[in-house]
């Protein structure tokens, strides 16, 4: 009962002047205009429903469309690739087939040792008796006489050999270029050496590269 | 007219509402026809109008060689077609400008690409049908140069295509497939449905451009492709093998060889060579004989690398030991029409067991494993694996002919101890020296490893349990006495090793002829290495070499094979001697 006093007299403050007259809880209340507010949210969330959800759909639909081209876009890639890699997987094939390896190893030369030397680390033992591997060894075999006919791919020993000649010309030219380098910076020492006595040698520069670590003042 | 001029309206829209009221009738009307009586036909006509349905195929599994490496796969090749009656000089997109291209400038180009004749391009293009084969089974490098010349008359069917990367290495033991696809022979026929797919379908709408409607799939079933056959077999070891058998093959002229090389405490096959071979990437081009497996499939009389077998016998039931003493003379009555006689002519002989099988003695050998029981050692022929096929179970293996010993006459009864009157495969021989090398324990011989799907899981074949033959002692004295034969025989000498510990035997065979015996010989030599404790067997064999007409033919190729199988498998040297034993007295 004094909860509801309570109450009352809270509403009876809160309440315009006009209803003050008013003592009993219920009361006849005017249609008041607000009513119509609701109703042109409504309206408004409707049109705006008729065109965004279409939008939205829309839009959809034409990722959708998008992602069906770019799928297929994404499997032709990928028979592409296919091929690619059974073009290459058959290149591969035929350039690691016994027929191939052994047909360009007996080309460069190679022969097969038949005395085996074996070296037993646990008791540092020798088995066999090394012999190196002659010429005569090489025709053991002679020719590929296992045919293969899907070797569409051979190994081109003479390019082989002119890359070898090539990086062989290459470190003879460094070894080279590194000799006469050293050679002129000995006489160099050699004539400096004179004047090394008196002269004040300058403090190590540390160079910096582009705000890095600095490079070695040596270089 | 009248009834719409102004005055009437209640005529007027009365009117409009009937018309407006037919129209909706007739509109329901429609909506019904299409949507109710018609529905399925309409269906079914837009389906067949866009509906498209594909295979989606399977690949056959790959055959795979103990190590992984590939010895058979399948590939796409592709058929070059056109359709002349829409040949026409196109325009093609060099760079930022466009270039004219002729017809017969399409010809060169494609000429040049496939490696045949301008003219012959020409006059398959030209015409007014709407399909001309330019050329089949393109590969795919040639293929995609093609496509890159834009021409917009060329079509392509992708086909695959069964290949063998190795060529004819195991070529006897893969088989082949035929042009359709289907399995004919070896491997591919045994294993045919571990390799064997399923194949998916498709189907879904497509707009006019060709492409798949989005959410049209209707059904799909994925293609489920092949699992891979996993062999035992060591190829680079076996391009060896069947380079060495090929070799000797063609300098003696022999009809065919085989060399068998079997892990001994696995019965793993690690090389099946065989000379003829056939590359399976071109199986027609090989003769018919030549495209099976002789090693699984031809039976021939052993000769006399089935003494072994006999003194194993002999010292296993107790009636010898290696040093069995016996007097082998040059000939031997051993009925009262039949004689048998050795090789060679000598005088009687006084050999040990050993020393019969170091001499390769017929009358030696029938004078002391002949006084085991028939019965007994025909039972023992059954135990080493005569007479039946092998756990391998290849397309058509032969068991070899053992017959019954009850029906065997005396001359049979006796020349069967060495090697005559029985016939035998080569992966049998090899089988029972593996018995021997393998303390009197045979192994079912392993070929096919398993099945391996997808997931790499290897499914292994059923193997059979091993089969106690002879006792440890037994296979270790006969072991003892074939190491003599390599260390002191005439022929055995020449199959040694330099630093190995060989024990082996030789068999020079008659082949039947007819009631007789032919001219001809099957030459073979089976030994082991290394002999203190054996690892692995070979078993050479050569048919009817005209060059030479004992096994002193068949050591080289098997010293050959030997010498790289030992250094292959990183065997090192042996560091101990063979025990001593009395070869005649």
């Amino acid at each position: 009962m004094s909860a509801n006093r309570a109450m009352r007299a809270a509403n009876a403050q809160r309440l315009p002047s006009r209803f003050e007259s008013i003592q009993v809880g219920l009361r006849s209340v005017p249609l008041s205009n607000r009513r119509s507010r609701p109703a042109s949210v409504i309206v408004v969330t409707l049109l705006i429903g008729f065109i965004v959800v279409p939008l939205l759909s829309l839009q959809l639909n034409i990722a959708t469309e998008q992602g069906v081209y770019e799928l297929a876009g994404l499997k032709a890639q990928k028979k592409d690739l296919a091929i690619t890699s059974q073009i290459l997987g058959q290149q591969l094939d035929s350039l690691s087939s016994d027929q191939n390896l052994s047909s360009a190893a007996t080309q460069l030369g190679m022969v097969s040792n038949t005395n085996p030397v074996f070296l037993r680390i646990a008791d540092q033992r020798i088995f066999g008796h090394p012999k190196a591997a002659t010429a005569a060894d090489a025709t053991h075999l002679g020719s590929n006489l296992v045919p293969n006919a899907a070797q569409n791919k051979h190994t081109r020993v003479a390019n082989l050999l002119a890359q070898e000649a090539a990086v062989k010309a290459q470190i003879i030219a460094t070894r080279k270029i590194a000799a006469l380098k050293l050679s002129t910076e000995t006489q160099l020492a050699q004539k400096s050496a004179g004047n090394l006595a008196n002269a004040k040698r300058p403090a190590p520069v540390a160079v910096k590269v582009a705000d890095g670590i600095p490079a070695s003042p040596t270089n | 007219m009248k009834g719409l001029l102004p005055g009437n309206p209640d005529r007027r829209f009365r009117r409009v509402r009937g018309l407006a009221i037919l129209a909706v009738v007739l509109i329901l009307w429609r909506l019904v026809v299409y949507q109710v009586v018609d529905a399925n036909q309409l269906k079914e006509d837009l389906q067949a109008k866009l509906s498209e349905t594909r295979t989606l195929p399977a690949m056959r599994g790959k055959i795979l060689d103990s190590k992984g490496r590939v010895l058979a796969k399948t590939v796409f090749e592709y058929d070059v077609n056109a359709a002349p009656d829409i040949v026409n000089p196109f325009v093609r997109l060099n760079g930022t400008t466009t270039v004219e291209v002729s017809i017969a400038q399409a010809a060169a180009e494609i000429a040049a690409i496939l490696n045949i004749p301008a003219k012959v391009v020409l006059a398959k293009i030209t015409g007014t049908s709407k399909y001309s084969n330019i050329m089949k089974k393109v590969d795919a490098e040639r293929y995609r140069r093609l496509q890159a010349l834009e021409i917009p008359w060329l079509f392509y069917d992708s086909l695959p295509r069964r290949i063998y990367p190795s060529g004819a290495v195991a070529g006897n033991l893969l088989g082949f497939v035929g042009v359709d696809g289907s399995a004919l022979a070896g491997i591919e026929r045994t294993m045919n449905s571990c390799l064997t797919g399923v194949d998916g379908k498709e189907s879904y709408e497509k707009g006019v451009d060709g492409i798949k409607i989005p959410a049209s799939v209707q059904t799909t079933q994925a293609a489920r492709d092949g699992s891979d056959v996993v062999l035992s077999i060591d190829s680079d070891l076996q391009y060896y093998a069947q380079q060495v058998m090929a070799k000797y093959v063609r300098d003696e002229r022999a009809d065919w060889g085989s060399a068998v090389v079997v892990e001994v405490k696995t019965g793993k096959i690690l090389a099946a060579a065989e000379a003829p071979t056939v590359d399976p990437n071109v199986f027609w081009k090989a003769k018919a004989e030549d495209r099976k497996s002789r090693i699984f499939q031809v039976t021939f009389e052993p000769g006399s690398t089935l003494k072994t077998v006999a003194a194993a016998t002999a010292v296993d039931s107790g009636y010898a030991t290696p040093s069995t003493k016996v007097r082998a003379p040059y000939r031997l009555k051993v009925t009262n029409q039949d004689w048998i006689q050795d090789s060679h002519v000598h005088p009687t002989e006084h050999l040990t067991l050993t020393g019969v099988l170091k001499e390769s003695s017929n009358t030696g050998i029938s004078l002391i494993a002949g006084q085991v029981p028939l019965a007994t050692r025909f039972a023992y022929l059954k135990r080493f694996g005569l007479g039946e096929r092998t756990a391998v179970n290849f397309e058509g293996e032969s068991g070899g002919i053992l017959g019954n010993y009850k029906s065997w006459d005396a001359l049979t009864a006796n020349n069967s101890m060495f090697g005559q009157g029985i016939s035998v495969t080569p992966i049998q021989t090899a089988f029972f020296y593996q018995t021997v090398a393998n303390q009197g324990l045979r192994l079912p011989p392993r070929l096919v490893m398993g099945c391996q799907g997808s997931d790499s899981k290897l499914v292994s074949t059923v193997v059979p349990q091993p089969t106690r033959v002879i006792s440890k002692q037994a296979a270790r004295s006969t072991v003892d006495m074939l190491e003599k034969v390599v260390e002191q025989g005439g022929i055995g000498r020449t199959a040694g090793v330099a630093g190995y510990r060989i024990a082996g035997k030789s068999g020079t065979a008659q082949i039947k002829d007819g009631d007789g015996y032919g001219s001809r010989y099957a030459i073979s030599f089976i030994g082991m290495a290394p002999a203190n404790d054996p690892e692995y067997v070979l078993a050479v064999t050569i048919y009817k070499p005209r060059t030479v007409s004992n096994s002193i033919g068949a050591t080289p190729p098997f010293k050959a094979i030997m010498e790289q199988l030992l250094r292959m498998y990183r065997v090192p040297p042996s560091t101990t001697k063979s025990i001593k034993i009395a070869t005649n007295w």
